[in-house]
């Protein structure tokens, strides 16, 4: 497959941010603060520019990739889970993608949706080429057959403590463990 | 599971050999291996990532993955402890896989326990705190939601998985046949 020679990288990092070293960063990409990239992550910027938001944790085997040419916004307190794979054209803030699921392009992803274990959202088959898909916020993917359903915002407060908890504790541990990248 | 069955061979140098007969890929990311047990004879293949460095929050010395005997961690598989809020803070809990554990290529587990003779197929993801008791088979690309307990003799499938069948009295000595067979094959071309 030929592709055009990549874009050169340029990794903007925030100083509190944790970016292990055995990550596969390309392209123009910028973290904010509080982030934690987990060792064997991999974020391709590879059309245009990648902005992740405050507090995200991208674990190992995530892929998030950027091929159009826009610029891609991931919004804040997002945790990518083991092996997900995300497309989408924007993404908003506290969302859960849960292991191996995957978001394809043409999506835009609202507040607080989940992407369980194993599921696959494209845009919905009536959409015309080209068109772009809204997903609600509190949309919930789910099952077999990558079913969406609503959450009634039930124990939220209590997922978002849970978040804070974790990242706070990653950001202790894993910088004991493993090789950081220098941030600027 | 006899002398006819095909060698599995790899490449010489790619895997390291230790004094208990583990035969761990230099491919496989391993990170906090200090946190990390193999019980010998284990192997684990190429691309795996076992996350030794997610450990408990107190202070002191701790175990966060543990591995019996005859155990396999397939290609790409990762493995890592899962993770709560107990009184108020976040932690780590430590993982134990038993003896006679093979896990397939591609899987993610994140289970609390597995016990021996377990055999989880390809492309399986296992939530946080999944218990898998003695003897059970999940097959391949099977999703088992977190907080799960799988029963021993129990044969699982699905997203989210479910208990489809039940597996013979004999399957113990099976399985270890099995794990057996496959450490003696797999070696060095």
């Amino acid at each position: 497959m030929s592709r055009t020679a990549a874009p050169p990288s340029k990794i903007t990092a925030h100083s509190r941010s944790i970016i292990c070293q055995d990550t596969d960063l390309r392209g123009d990409i910028t973290i904010s603060e509080g982030c934690v990239v987990h060792p064997k992550a991999t974020i391709l910027a590879l059309g245009g520019a990648i902005v992740i938001g405050k507090n995200c944790v991208i674990e190992e085997g995530t892929i998030i990739v950027n091929r159009n040419k826009e610029i891609m916004s991931i919004g804040d307190n997002n945790h990518f889970v083991v092996g997900c794979r995300i497309e989408a054209i924007s993404v908003g803030n506290w969302n859960t993608f849960q292991p191996r699921s995957t978001v394809s392009s043409n999506i835009i992803i609202a507040d607080h949706c989940t992407f369980s274990a194993g599921t696959t959202l494209l845009p919905a088959p009536t959409l015309q080429e080209g068109e772009i898909e809204t997903i609600p916020p509190y949309t919930v993917i789910y099952g077999e057959n990558s079913e969406r359903r609503k959450w009634d915002g039930t124990g939220q407060l209590t997922e978002q403590n849970l978040r804070e908890k974790h990242i706070e504790y990653l950001r202790e541990i894993v910088p004991k463990y493993n090789r950081i990248r220098p941030t600027t | 599971m006899g002398a006819f069955e095909p060698m599995i061979t790899y490449e010489k140098g790619t895997y390291i050999e230790t004094d208990t007969g583990n035969k761990v890929s230099r491919k496989a990311t391993i990170t906090g291996a200090t946190n990390i047990i193999l019980g010998g004879k284990s192997i684990i293949q190429t691309g795996s990532i076992l996350r030794g460095d997610l450990r408990r929050s107190t202070a002191g010395q701790h175990v966060v993955i543990t591995m019996g005997r005859y155990c396999l961690i397939g290609e790409g598989s990762i493995v890592r402890p899962p993770g709560k809020m107990y009184k108020g803070s976040f932690t780590f809990y430590p993982l134990r896989i038993s003896d006679f554990v093979h896990i397939g290529p591609n899987c993610i587990v994140e289970a609390a326990s597995i016990g021996s003779g377990v055999e989880i197929g390809k492309n399986c993801i296992i939530g946080k705190f999944v218990v898998i008791k003695d003897l059970a088979v999940i097959l391949p690309d099977t999703v088992l939601p977190e907080g799960t307990v799988v029963p021993s003799m129990s044969i699982w499938s699905g997203n989210p998985g479910k208990l489809i069948d039940t597996l013979p009295e004999t399957y113990q000595e099976t399985m270890e046949a099995k794990c057996k067979s496959y450490y003696q094959r797999f070696r060095a071309a």
